[in-house]
């Protein structure tokens, strides 16, 4: 559980020693009611121990930034859904200024097709429950129409289907990356998505020594911070003076120089680690690898 | 669930007690964990002036003679107390947090200074944890031991 103020809860009264000997330590279940756990430590007044606060606060950050997922590469029909809205975009400029404005409309017709074809995997996954039982109930009645029976197998593997694709979906999510895809774990993965949420969450900022959580009070703070930060007109220029460099061989440093071919850039994409998180725009490298938009 | 966990070295004196009202108060704390209370007894009207008002839960540990001594309250409207049980260094409570009706259990540790008396402690509270498989834990106090060194 994440700690917020001082790192120390005991310190000896002449100052020789500190440390950390009280603490909460709380179960799996217990992230599952209160998934937002924080132990506030508290100024040190009456003991040589200061007290801990337990609270669990949910904060509300505003909408989810838009991440590609990779489970949605075995729903069938996917990749030419893609290519298609891919093709359609007429966007004119520069190589790069099309790529960056073609990636940005694929990203507004992938959500919407994310909310509207592909939907909630949980629900799915009970409508064809349903559906199936359905099947049995009348086959246990009556025997089964041929078309019927076809049906249920055709049900049955579109289950198979959904359970590949939530076991992908929290892969991702929990990003451990060393399990295998097939290595049913789901409790494991559960567990690794709400610890790191819990690890990656902002706890708070403190703005003139007064600790603040509050999403837009720290929005507006990091964002003052990096403006003055890059408005810093100071140059830290370093003066080297007449230290002595090892030079590079001629070919080589030629090389360095050369431009990049097409060939390079297809290698570097290709040996990126596919599930690694994606820039800010969302896209990660199996999105960019599976989805062959003759990008490359 | 809001819980505060101190280890008050002596419960006696009014700064205490007076620091101890208004920081329940200020946090809106549902649960309270002391440790080295430093009493053999308490009484219903000590814990009512210490949480401020009688709609509250306790039980207390006296330790050995009074070294040790453990005390967990809680208040009433926000946790039903089931059960209790005492053993020498813990006070575990089961029970339900009444607003998201989940049944869990708090348990208040106050760890001995000397190796062979931890582990024991430590065996006790996780053959109990097997027991209640079900229910959410949270184990709070003076662990008197630290994780890593820069701890």
């Amino acid at each position: 559980m994440p700690v917020v103020g001082k790192k120390y809860t005991w310190f000896k009264t002449n100052g020789t020693a500190k440390s950390r000997l009280d603490r909460f330590l709380v179960s799996e279940e217990w992230l599952q009611i209160w998934s937002f756990c924080k132990q506030y430590v508290q100024p040190r007044v009456v003991s040589d121990h200061c007290a801990i606060v337990m609270k669990s606060s949910v904060k509300y950050w505003g909408p989810r930034p838009f991440k590609t997922i990779d489970a949605w590469f075995m729903e069938p029909g996917f990749k030419e859904f893609v290519k298609e809205k891919w093709c359609s975009y007429n966007v004119q400029g520069n190589s790069i200024y099309r790529l960056k404005e073609k990636l940005k409309l694929l990203k507004v017709d992938l959500k919407d097709w994310n909310k509207n074809e592909y939907g909630c995997l949980e629900t799915k996954k009970k409508q064809i429950l349903r559906q199936i039982e359905d099947l049995d109930v009348n086959d246990d009645n009556n025997s089964l129409e041929e078309h019927d029976k076809l049906r249920r197998m055709e049900l049955f593997s579109h289950l198979r289907l959904i359970d590949k694709q939530v076991e992908s979906l929290c892969r991702q999510k929990s990003r451990a990356n060393w399990f295998k895809l097939g290595d049913t774990n789901s409790k494991f993965f559960h567990s690794a998505i709400r610890s790191r949420r819990l690890k990656n969450e902002v706890k708070g900022v403190k703005i003139d020594h007064q600790w603040c959580e509050e999403p837009e009070v720290i929005r507006r703070e990091a964002k003052n911070t990096f403006n003055q930060r890059f408005l810093a007109t100071h140059d830290v220029g370093v003066n080297m003076g007449s230290m002595e460099f090892k030079t590079l061989p001629v070919e080589v440093s030629l090389r360095m120089v050369s431009s990049i071919t097409e060939e390079e850039v297809k290698e570097a994409v290709w040996q990126c680690e596919g599930s690694k998180s994606p820039g800010p725009d969302g896209f990660n490298f199996n999105f960019i690898k599976n989805s062959q938009l003759g990008i490359f | 669930m809001i819980i505060i966990n101190l280890n008050i070295r002596g419960l006696g004196g009014v700064t205490k007690a007076r620091y101890l009202k208004h920081f329940i108060a200020k946090e809106s704390a549902k649960f309270l964990c002391l440790q080295e209370i430093k009493a053999t007894t308490v009484s219903d009207n000590r814990c009512f002036s210490l949480w401020g008002d009688s709609n509250v839960g306790w039980i207390h540990n006296e330790g050995v003679n009074g070294a040790g001594s453990i005390l967990s309250m809680w208040h009433k409207d926000a946790f039903r107390y089931d059960k209790h049980v005492v053993g020498s260094g813990f006070i575990a409570i089961l029970g339900q947090h009444l607003k998201s009706n989940s049944l869990c259990a708090i348990i208040n540790v106050y760890a001995a200074c000397n190796l062979s008396d931890k582990v024991a402690l430590w065996e006790t509270l996780t053959s109990f944890k097997s027991v209640h498989q079900s229910v959410a834990w949270c184990f709070c106090g003076d662990f008197n031991v630290v994780r890593r060194e820069e701890e």
